[in-house]
């Protein structure tokens, strides 16, 4: 048993290998499943995603298996918002700083178009579940079309890609990331402000207004309790 | 031999008594905190007050209380939020955050303690890269400070439509010469 395991794992890697040198070299096919495989859970997966298939060449293709299909531009997108210290003292909005993950791990998503209240609500519930300092304060959206026509001053390229990255208990899922035309710091720090604006200012639609509200009342009561 | 008490004496020892300075309990931090505070001369008897954001303490004077009292500022409150960062650990916001860098954290205190009284405190934010940032969003003016933690900020700023945006050396000592005149309201 273990050497049958260790061929198959052997031949998928030869497998992927073969997709990444054809397409580097002869521009056949992107192996986007495979590259969103390998690049799970690592803390320079934009980087690698973008070294992969540059110029967003993912977003074509399904990049899982598991979702329903690739993220269109007529899409609505929520950024779940569930850490405190991205709220704002003063005002209650959120603070740009939700944004900062496109620059390395890719900024998660939720296609809002394409996602069942039931997959929503088991998604917050997961979350949730995780740490008690956690609390669901809303969720921002915008529109996929805008996030990918953003463009950083003096540059003629897009800045972010828009990918399907479900999961199998979240098929909704998908993520964010810069382009690999992101390449100075003050960039980075324009991008921010470009993805605030896209997705509202910061102006969170409370959790009981989402989908009036069908998230929010099946949530744990535990969940919802928490400040 | 004993011999009993007048009244009269009796009651001059009583105001004797109640006289003496009423025994202070404070702490070491806030008597070393006294030292670099003003002190304002009072005859309150108030007692000492230690609260989240006024610190008190009354030391006895021949009948009168000198009291130290001054407000935690708001550039203070905001330095105190930012260094609680460093207590986090890595993953803080559930999605793979790095842990807060220490020298952001220092580097933005700094810069804090350089900000003039005619420019608005900004609010900090903490990004899962660990830097920390300074944000303005008023009026017409966004700002957004983002210290690298190796002298340097990287920024973007919006006022009234101009943009600005860059990345400027900072040695903590002195506030960058550009963010003055773009930031103030």
């Amino acid at each position: 048993m273990p050497s049958t395991r260790k061929k198959c794992r052997l031949c998928s890697r030869l497998s992927s290998g073969l997709k990444e040198f054809l397409h580097r070299f002869f521009r056949v096919g992107v192996d986007c499943q495979g590259i969103n495989r390998r690049t799970h859970g690592e803390e320079q997966r934009v980087a690698k995603i973008n070294a992969a298939a540059p110029d967003c060449a993912c977003e074509k293709y399904r990049m899982s298996r598991h979702s329903p299909c690739a993220v269109e531009n007529s899409e609505i997108l929520a950024r779940f918002v569930f850490s405190p210290i991205h709220i704002h003292h003063k005002t209650g909005n959120v603070k740009p700083s939700i944004f900062s993950h496109v620059f390395s791990v890719g900024c998660s998503i939720q296609r809002d178009s394409v996602a069942t209240n039931k997959e929503l609500i088991s998604f917050a519930n997961d979350f949730l579940g995780g740490d008690d300092k956690r609390s669901w304060r809303g969720v921002l959206l915008a529109e996929c079309h805008e996030l990918r026509s953003i463009k950083v001053e003096n540059s003629l390229n897009r800045a972010v890609c828009v990918y399907d990255t479900a999961e199998q208990e979240n098929p909704a899922h998908g993520e964010i990331g810069q382009t690999h035309h992101i390449i100075n710091e003050a960039d980075v720090v324009e991008l921010r402000h470009a993805l605030f604006t896209a997705f509202g200012n910061g102006a969170v639609i409370p959790p009981f207004q989402y989908r009036n509200g069908k998230v929010w009342d099946n949530l744990a009561q535990h969940f919802q309790a928490r400040k | 031999m004993t011999t009993p008490l007048g009244t009269a004496a009796a009651a001059k020892i009583f105001i004797a008594l109640t006289a003496l300075p009423t025994p202070t309990v404070s702490q070491i931090p806030a008597l070393l905190e006294q030292q670099a505070r003003p002190i304002q001369k009072t005859t309150s008897r108030s007692p000492i007050v230690v609260t989240g954001a006024q610190l008190t303490t009354v030391v006895a004077n021949n009948d009168k209380y000198e009291e130290s009292a001054r407000p935690t500022t708001l550039n203070e409150k905001l330095i105190g939020e930012i260094r609680q960062w460093s207590l986090l650990n890595t993953d803080w916001d559930g999605e793979g955050a790095a842990a807060p860098s220490f020298k952001s954290i220092k580097e933005v205190v700094s810069f804090v303690r350089l900000l003039d009284n005619d420019i608005m405190l900004p609010e900090p934010m903490l990004l899962s890269s660990g830097h920390v940032a300074l944000y303005w969003n008023e009026g017409n003016l966004y700002a957004d400070l983002e210290f690298l933690g190796d002298g340097r900020i990287a920024y973007f700023i919006k006022n009234n439509g101009d943009r600005h945006k860059g990345v400027v050396a900072f040695d903590s000592q002195k506030m960058p010469a550009v963010f003055p005149a773009i930031i103030r309201a």
